[in-house]
């Protein structure tokens, strides 16, 4: 079994926004503390590696286009 | 930012309820459509707990209301009935196995009829700045125990939940003047156009623009321009009631939607705008006066937002051109004549 951070890692890529507002980085930086603490609680509640990154993928589709189109515009 | 919580003489947290309710405010979502993204969680939630209902609630002055819902057929409850408004009264979760054996809960009108809550695990939404507007939380109708990996998967879908609650708002504020961007409130008033179409209510909009706001820039500098808007905003907000709408357009052109109020009262409203904004005083800068002017539209059945805006425009444009510091109406005629 993998552990949280690669589960993490493999169900949301890293998507670069170029400079953002400090506070828009904290809120990402919390997102993805927020998705560790879901793969840690769910492998051990038990659950497999497909489920929990199936889990963590719909868990952040819609935080992802959020920002995608908030930062439309922003190249890395 | 004021803290959520004092500690009071028994070093237990004090609850508070009136920066809570603003934090609430500052979200701008109560009474809104449903949130997709938010139902999407729900339905995760639902799922990986497999529990018949669950819901992101927002505690309101004295209701609770869900932004998304599984399996509870009703979009509010009254608060003093709320088992979340008790959830919001502590940074834990909140559990109750069993409500039927809990005095707190046993003769609840929603543990003795629908929709029949037996057990409940609420976790309060806490936003960075400490308040908690509401609670991520699942029910069942069956007693039950809730295991620490299953409190620990719905902590971890209620802070996933307050992620996309505080993205919403950045993206949704103006970051200036602290009132709805243009995109934002174009949305919000278009569902409250389709809200009038539903349960028809007079709607109006008043469009703002600061006169000279060129000149301010060019002779006191940007800083003190944005100082303007500023206080433009704080102006507007002294006067619209809680759930109007104000917006930023762009630059020194604002708006305001007023939920169901009728042309006179939108004239009259924006009338006591137009005196607060030439009140306005910069200690630092003692000869800066401001004034504002105004157009006036309210709107018209089968109307969409951009033929109101155009009004709202036009009206705008006449009151510039009839010397500026003063509120127009839109021409109701004209469209008349052309629907």
């Amino acid at each position: 079994m993998a552990n949280a951070s690669d589960l993490v890692r493999h169900a949301v890529q890293d998507q670069a926004f170029g400079d953002l507002p400090p506070r828009v980085n904290e809120v990402i930086e919390r997102h993805r503390q927020s998705l560790l603490y879901l793969a840690n609680a769910l492998i051990l509640a038990g659950r497999g590696e497909d489920e929990v990154v199936t889990i963590l993928q719909r868990s952040s589709e819609s935080f992802s286009i959020a920002l995608a189109t908030m930062t439309q515009g922003l190249k890395p | 930012m004021s803290s959520a919580c004092a500690l009071d003489h028994f070093g237990k947290a004090k609850f508070d309820e009136h920066g809570r309710q603003q934090a609430l405010d500052r979200l701008q979502v109560v009474g809104a459509a449903k949130e997709k993204p938010f139902e999407r969680i729900v339905d995760l939630v639902k799922t990986t707990l497999d529990v018949p209902i669950c819901a992101v609630s927002l505690i309101d002055h004295d209701r609770q209301w869900f932004t998304a819902s599984r399996g509870l057929g009703v979009d509010q409850t009254p608060r003093n009935i709320a088992f979340c408004d008790h959830a919001i009264r502590a940074d834990e979760p909140f559990i109750v196995e069993d409500a039927t054996r809990d005095h707190r809960f046993a003769n609840n009108p929603l543990v003795l009829g629908d929709p029949h809550i037996r057990s409940y695990l609420g976790i309060p939404l806490k936003m960075p700045d400490g308040y908690m507007v509401g609670t991520l939380c699942v029910i069942g109708q069956k007693p039950r125990v809730f295991s620490p990996s299953e409190i620990e998967i719905l902590k971890s879908f209620a802070s996933l939940v307050t992620g996309e609650l505080e993205l919403r708002t950045i993206a949704s504020i103006d970051g200036l003047t602290n009132v709805l961007s243009r995109t934002a409130w174009t949305s919000r008033v278009e569902s409250e156009i389709i809200r009038t179409e539903r349960y028809p209510s007079p709607l109006s909009v008043v469009m703002l623009d600061l006169d000279h706001f060129k000149m301010t820039n060019d002779c006191f500098g940007h800083d003190v321009g944005d100082m303007v808007l500023v206080h433009t905003m704080i102006a507007v907000r002294k006067v619209v009631r809680k759930h109007d709408l104000p917006g930023r357009l762009g630059g020194e052109e604002f708006a305001i939607c007023l939920i169901n109020a009728s042309t006179a009262a939108a004239m009259a409203l924006a009338e006591r705008i137009r005196m607060e904004i030439m009140q306005l005083r910069f200690p630092e800068h003692d000869e800066l006066r401001c004034s504002a002017s105004f157009g006036v539209a309210t709107l018209e059945p089968s109307e969409t937002l951009n033929q109101l805006m155009k009004r709202a425009d036009e009206a705008l444009y006449e009151a510039k051109k009839r010397g500026r510091n003063q509120v127009q109406l839109g021409n109701d005629q004209l469209l008349a004549a052309t629907a």
